[in-house]
């Protein structure tokens, strides 16, 4: 009952919304990459993020009107300065490392890491990420990090959709963003629906929970 | 309900005496009653610091006749000594030392109510001064004072649109007067008068009756609220007057009188019932109810903070008692003991810190019950978010899971009573009041509420009417001890078992959460509390796993706010001791040890340690001890709840930086099986060596293992091995051999992969160990080393081909037939064409270090051989090889041809060296060792094909007379076409000269043409001296220098100046022409 009456609400607005949370090393142009898909924009000059920022941004997904509300965190420290909350309810993470940088490509596993355990997504198999690889418009001869290792990467982890992009040059940006939504629309449905359950009875997760659980 | 106060009867008139009390004011000590005759009484009043302290009372004067007609309104401004009274419709004011008449104010004629003010206020330029203000209302008007060089001036008169039946002084120059229909906020500089709409209310034409029947009435709450109420119906404002938040007290009847004795909202209800009520909540606290009381006193809101709680009076014609407060610690305890957690936290929160030390300690202690009672409801999310916000040492909360999640420190583990963490309350007191009150009082608690224990937890009786109360001490307190409770107040012989068993379970855990914030620097034994385990709900299946989900949020914050301290692997010993070790202590002032201690700040974590357990500063190193501690905590537990929620999370918490104790995680991943898991929390770790151990486990065995079928094989051990950096070389070669023997090809992976690390690997050692291990892996290695990663090094090149040859040189086992090969030829073969090719192509090995390990007779050596012979120039030998030992030709002309080509290109036609490459062959043909034969056809090919490439008189001279001249007819025409073409070319060449030098002969023309005037005054600009008649330079850009400074010039320049002059015929001595340019195009000869 609960479930029509979201459903109904949803319909009149017409709106789902998506929180989609970027992460990666200081410097790998997470922001620029905001700023380009958002807002067409791009700027030369570093300025680095202090906390979290974010867009948000209207866009048609399977011909549903999606708002999604793209967070863009400082790179610098980890998680240290924003909260469990912050993380809460994210729909989608999308890791952003520069190919021109080994260690930023590096850490993509302990960011991804890290932001599963702040989020304590109800499935963290299967909650969605997108790795970006930016500033391909670089001299090729300073690339870092090949093509097929990135791949072997995102493979290992579960086929993660993977872009390497150009915030500068906008090369490939629109359609990485793309996949984020798409994904992150996906794992919002799966959320809602078990989280209705959640909701209505207690009984039913733990019926659910029972089945794939230990059974000892 | 709560005891705030005690009503302490402290002045009854006897019957006898006929007169009534009309009104009642107190400040400092004193307390003036006006009497129905006119009368003043002034009484001095001792304040007990116990509630059971008897309250002296002495009666100082007795002012007969003070006024003509009973007091109406009493007030007094203590900055300027006054006492203002109205009686008589007039408001006159009295010196507050003797009692006597300083000033009637005669305006004020028909008075009705007057309200006092003083306070700091700013002037115009911002000055600030102490102001003290008095507003009469005379009917419809306001009369505005301000006192001034000892006596009052009127400042102005605002008519208002009704007789205001309440006055009160909101902010700085604002008052808050109670009309017959609504409030109205008044600007007393500006004259404007705002309506204060009024929300709610009773409605309809009841609710305008109860308007006119009842006062408005209005108080100050605080710093900056004020409360508006109109019968039954309240309204919170801002002292600017902007409505508040709208909440309504929930009164019973509506309040005759209302007043506000910090921090507490008082009023004084018909049938003489005072109530007492938090301003914030709204809650009824507690109910007295004093026969005949109609006069309500408190103290004045600009009182100093010392006075709080102080001069709140209530009295009636014939009796006066003083309201004595109980001391806030109590309050709040009681609060505690009967689960009102909100209501604790409500009031501490409005006392000020200097009334109460431990305020924000007792906060935090308060919320971490409520935290603890909403957990007990089942309502784990919030209470987790609740625990998390105040930041509740972690051993605290997870103790309330059971051992599945909370490992040994759980507090449901059998049947021991689980201990709280004490309350404390006691010592609590003890700072507040008296300590032989406090233990008595316990004692006694315990006694009363054994038998009331099992009701209900959590349900304490609200505001459940009125309690039966006389002006007796008794009844309040045993209000007090009554009420059921879930705390059971321990005698010191339960408290010395509470520590026994503590002391007894070695979790440190415990000993963190034994000593709470709120712990005093020495808390009596008889203090401690023990809170029987959670009645009901032991947590389990369904329930237990939504309490761990809310678990989990705890922890991943904290370990959030944790790990801008700690990094798992600091060594806090050190840490410690480099901040503090510089200069002996002892010696040092306070101030300076902890400031370099303080190199670390710890504030946002600081509610997290336990704070001064033994009064003094903790080291930096002990907080990073205790932070470390508490980080295991919860990494560990965090662990634990997510093998029992989400065990997807496991894998993320061991890779990522952790505290988790190493045995805790081997034991549970080993349990479920999760060796992947424990392999990446190993590798975390840096525990290698085990993780491999692990790894070989489970790959090196014949069968899959059931719990872990992936990690079979040596594919994680290699992808393990890839990861490791150069420091880890032992480990590597160490734990790579059995995947070497098992799988070479996938071993190699582990030295030849592309990643960073494995490049980073130190090539030489590498090399030799898997040398070692085989010669063809060392081969392996060496060809990648030579060609992915073009390694220049002579070693490797070297070792390569020594690598190569070994192989080829490994003889089979001797058997029947004698020695074989090991390789089969074909392979043998390959390996020769391998080395051939890399000793022609590689010119980094050394050739004759490599040629020495040629096996002289093997014939598939021979071509290497002749290769390497080759690269050391020795071409006859590498050609007597082809000639001699391979009878093959073919071969031997390649070879001359490849030397051919290989040589630089023939610009000098003149005889080269490699010229000499056919001359030797055909010498070897034609005039070969003793006991070889001459090889004629082969020589003859040659000479046909290459003859022009011979030198021919050495050729003819080599030639044996016996040959036919016909056979040497191909010979001869190439010879001759050969010099002719010679002859052409050297003629065309030398008409380009020609007409080359006549060029140069123009330019040189061209050149001298140019003049350079030299006068008397030109300098040369490199030496500053005159160049006169000297011989000079002159530079392609005019520049003019001597001769002997052209060439510091030409330095400057980037030029050089050639040595010599270029000798093109007859310009010495004019030198312009003695430089050429370095850059090339910076002039010259054009």
């Amino acid at each position: 009952m609960s479930s029509r009456k979201k459903v109904l609400l949803k319909n009149k607005n017409s709106d789902y919304k998506l929180k989609v949370i970027i992460l990666g090393d200081s410097g790998v142009g997470k922001t620029s990459l905001m700023n380009q898909y958002v807002n067409k924009k791009f700027s030369a000059s570093y300025k680095a993020t202090i906390g979290a920022d974010f867009l948000t941004k209207e866009v048609l997904v399977d011909d549903r009107l999606v708002t999604m509300q793209i967070w863009d965190t400082a790179g610098q420290e980890r998680f240290q300065s924003l909260g469990v909350a912050f993380y809460r309810g994210a729909d989608c993470c999308v890791l952003v490392y520069d190919v021109n940088n080994q260690k930023s490509f590096e850490t993509l596993d302990s960011w991804r890491d890290e932001f599963l355990i702040q989020a304590s997504p109800r499935d963290a198999d299967s909650f969605p990420f997108v790795v970006i690889g930016n500033k391909i418009d670089v001299d090729d001869g300073k690339r870092q990090v090949p093509q097929k290792r990135a791949m072997a990467f995102c493979q290992s982890k579960g086929s993660l959709p993977y872009f390497e992009t150009s915030a500068k040059e906008a090369i490939n940006v629109e359609q990485a963003f793309e996949v984020i939504a798409r994904h992150a629309l996906a794992q919002e449905e799966a959320e809602e629906y078990s989280g209705d359950f959640g909701a209505s009875t207690i009984v039913d997760i733990g019926a659910d929970a029972d089945r794939d659980g230990c059974a000892c | 309900m709560l005891t705030t106060f005690h009503a302490r009867s402290i002045r009854e008139l006897s019957p006898k005496d006929r007169s009534r009390q009309e009104c009642i004011l107190a400040y400092g000590e004193k307390l003036l009653v006006g009497l129905n005759n006119g009368t003043l009484r002034i009484y001095r009043v001792s304040n007990p610091t116990t509630p059971t302290e008897p309250i002296d009372i002495e009666c100082l004067r007795e002012v007969e006749g003070f006024t003509k007609r009973p007091i109406n309104q009493m007030g007094c401004i203590k900055e300027s000594s006054i006492i203002v009274i109205l009686a008589d419709s007039y408001v006159s004011t009295y010196d507050m030392a003797t009692y006597e008449k300083l000033e009637t104010l005669s305006k004020t004629r028909g008075a009705t109510l007057f309200a006092l003010t003083s306070g700091v206020e700013r002037d115009i330029a911002g000055v600030p001064s102490v102001v003290s203000r008095l507003a009469v209302v005379v009917k419809r008007k306001l009369l505005l004072y301000l006192w001034k060089d000892g006596e009052f001036h009127d400042s102005n008169e605002i008519t208002l649109l009704s007789q205001p039946r309440s006055l009160t002084w909101a902010a700085e120059g604002k008052l808050c007067a109670g009309l017959s229909s609504s409030f109205a906020m008044v600007d007393v500089n500006t004259e404007v008068v705002e309506d204060i709409p009024m929300a709610g209310g009773g409605g309809g034409a009841g609710g305008y009756l109860s308007w006119s029947t009842r006062n408005p009435l209005a108080t100050r709450l605080g710093d900056d609220e004020l409360l508006l109420v109109r019968d039954s119906t309240s309204m919170y404002i801002s002292s600017r007057g902007d409505p508040l938040e709208s909440k309504q007290i929930p009164w019973t009847h509506a309040p005759d009188q209302l007043g506000y004795s910090y921090p507490f909202l008082v009023s004084l209800h018909p049938h003489h019932t005072l109530q007492i009520r938090n301003p914030d909540t709204q809650n009824l606290l507690q109910t007295i109810t004093l026969p005949g009381a109609t006069l309500l006193h408190t103290p004045q809101h600009n009182h100093a903070l010392s006075h709080a709680g102080k001069q709140f009076y209530l009295a009636s014609p014939t009796q006066i008692w003083k309201m004595v407060l109980v001391d806030y610690g109590t309050q709040v305890k009681e609060l505690t003991t009967k689960g009102e957690y909100d209501e604790a936290i409500s009031i501490l929160e409005q006392i000020e810190q200097a009334l109460f030390v431990e305020k924000e300690e007792r906060i935090k202690e308060i919320q971490m019950l409520k935290a603890e009672k909403l957990f007990s409801m089942g309502k784990f999310r919030d209470s987790m978010d609740l625990f998390a916000k105040v930041a509740a040492p972690p051993a605290r909360v997870i103790r309330l899971y059971p051992p599945a999640v909370a490992g040994e420190i759980s507090n449901q583990i059998v049947e021991e009573p689980a201990e709280e963490p004490p309350q404390d309350k006691a010592s609590q007191s003890e700072e507040n009041g008296s300590p032989t009150e406090e233990t008595k009082q316990n004692g006694e608690g315990e006694d009363k509420s054994s038998p009331t224990e099992e009701q209900a937890p959590g349900t304490p009786p609200k505001e459940n009417g009125n309690h039966p109360s006389t002006p007796d001490v008794a009844a309040p307190r045993s209000s007090y001890f009554g009420i059921p409770a879930r705390l059971k107040l321990s005698s010191a012989a339960a408290a010395d078992d509470t520590a026994s068993i503590k002391s007894g379970r070695s979790g440190k855990g415990d000993s963190e959460a034994a000593a709470p914030p709120s712990a005093t620097a020495t808390p009596p034994p008889a203090a401690q509390a023990i809170l029987p385990p959670p009645p009901t709900n032991r947590l389990e299946g369904k329930v237990l796993k939504l309490a761990v989900q809310g678990l989990v949020s705890y922890l991943v914050e904290m370990r959030r706010k944790l790990l801008k301290y700690v990094k798992p692997d600091m060594d806090p010993d050190a840490l410690g001791e480099s901040a503090i070790a510089p200069g002996p202590e002892t010696v040092l002032a306070f101030g300076d040890a902890p400031s370099k201690s303080a190199a670390i700040d710890f504030s946002e974590v600081a509610a997290l340690l336990p704070p001064s357990r033994h009064g003094g500063e903790m080291s930096v190193k002990e907080q990073l001890e205790n932070l470390m501690e508490m980080a295991k905590l919860i990494d560990t537990t965090l662990l634990r709840s997510y093998m029992f929620t989400n065990s997807s999370l496991v894998g993320p918490l061991v890779r990522v930086e952790n505290f988790c104790d190493p045995e805790v995680v081997h034991e549970k991943l080993v349990e479920t099986g999760r060796f992947k898991e424990l392999v990446d929390y190993l590798a975390n770790k840096k525990l290698h060596d085990k993780a491999l151990v692990l790894l070989k486990s489970f790959g090196d065995r014949e069968d899959p293992d059931d719990r872990e079928p992936d990690l079979h094989g040596p594919q994680a051990t290699v992808t393990y091995l890839q990861k490791l950096h150069a420091d880890q070389l032992p480990l590597i070669f160490e734990y790579s051999t059995w995947v070497l023997h098992k799988d070479p090809k996938l071993g190699m992976e582990v030295f030849v992969d592309d990643t960073p690390q494995v490049e980073s690997l130190p090539r030489d050692k590498v090399l030799d160990f898997l040398k070692s291990i085989d010669v063809k892996l060392g081969v392996r290695y060496a060809e990648h080393l030579v060609h992915e990663l073009k390694d220049d090094s002579p070693d490797y090149h070297n070792w390569l081909i020594e690598g190569y040859l070994t192989i080829m040189k490994e003889h089979k086992e001797p058997g029947e037939d004698g020695w074989q090969w090991k390789l089969s030829s074909a392979e043998r073969d390959e390996y020769g064409q391998k080395v051939l090719k890399f000793t022609e192509d590689s010119h980094q090995y050394w050739p004759e270090k490599v040629i020495k390990w040629l096996p002289k007779d093997d014939p598939t050596f021979y071509e290497i051989r002749a290769s390497i012979l080759s690269r050391l120039g020795e071409h006859r030998q590498a050609l007597e090889i082809f000639v001699f030992r391979m009878q093959d030709f073919s071969k031997a002309e390649a070879y001359c041809n490849r030397i051919h080509q290989l040589s630089p290109p023939a610009s000098d036609p003149a005889e080269t060296s490699t010229e000499t490459v056919y001359s030797i062959l055909l010498s070897l043909y034609l005039n070969p060792p003793s006991n070889y034969e001459v090889q004629m056809p082969p020589a003859l090919d040659l000479l046909s094909r290459h003859g022009a490439r011979v030198d021919p008189l050495e050729s003819l001279r080599l030639i044996p007379e016996s040959i036919k001249v016909a056979d040497l007819g191909n010979y001869f025409e190439n010879r001759i076409r050969h010099s002719n073409s010679r002859v052409n070319m050297n003629r065309v060449m030398a008409q380009l000269y020609k007409s080359e030098a006549f060029r140069w002969e123009e330019l040189n023309a061209e050149a001298k043409k140019k003049a350079v005037a030299i006068g008397e005054e030109r300098v040369c600009p490199v030496c500053h001296k005159r160049l006169g008649k000297s011989v000079i330079s002159v530079f392609p850009d005019g520049q003019v220098v001597h001769y002997g400074c052209a060439n510091r010039l030409a330095g400057r320049k980037g030029m050089a100046v050639k040595e010599e002059p270029v000798d093109l015929g007859l310009r010495r001595g004019f030198g312009t022409d003695r430089w050429s340019s370095a850059s090339g195009n910076t002039g010259g000869w054009r």
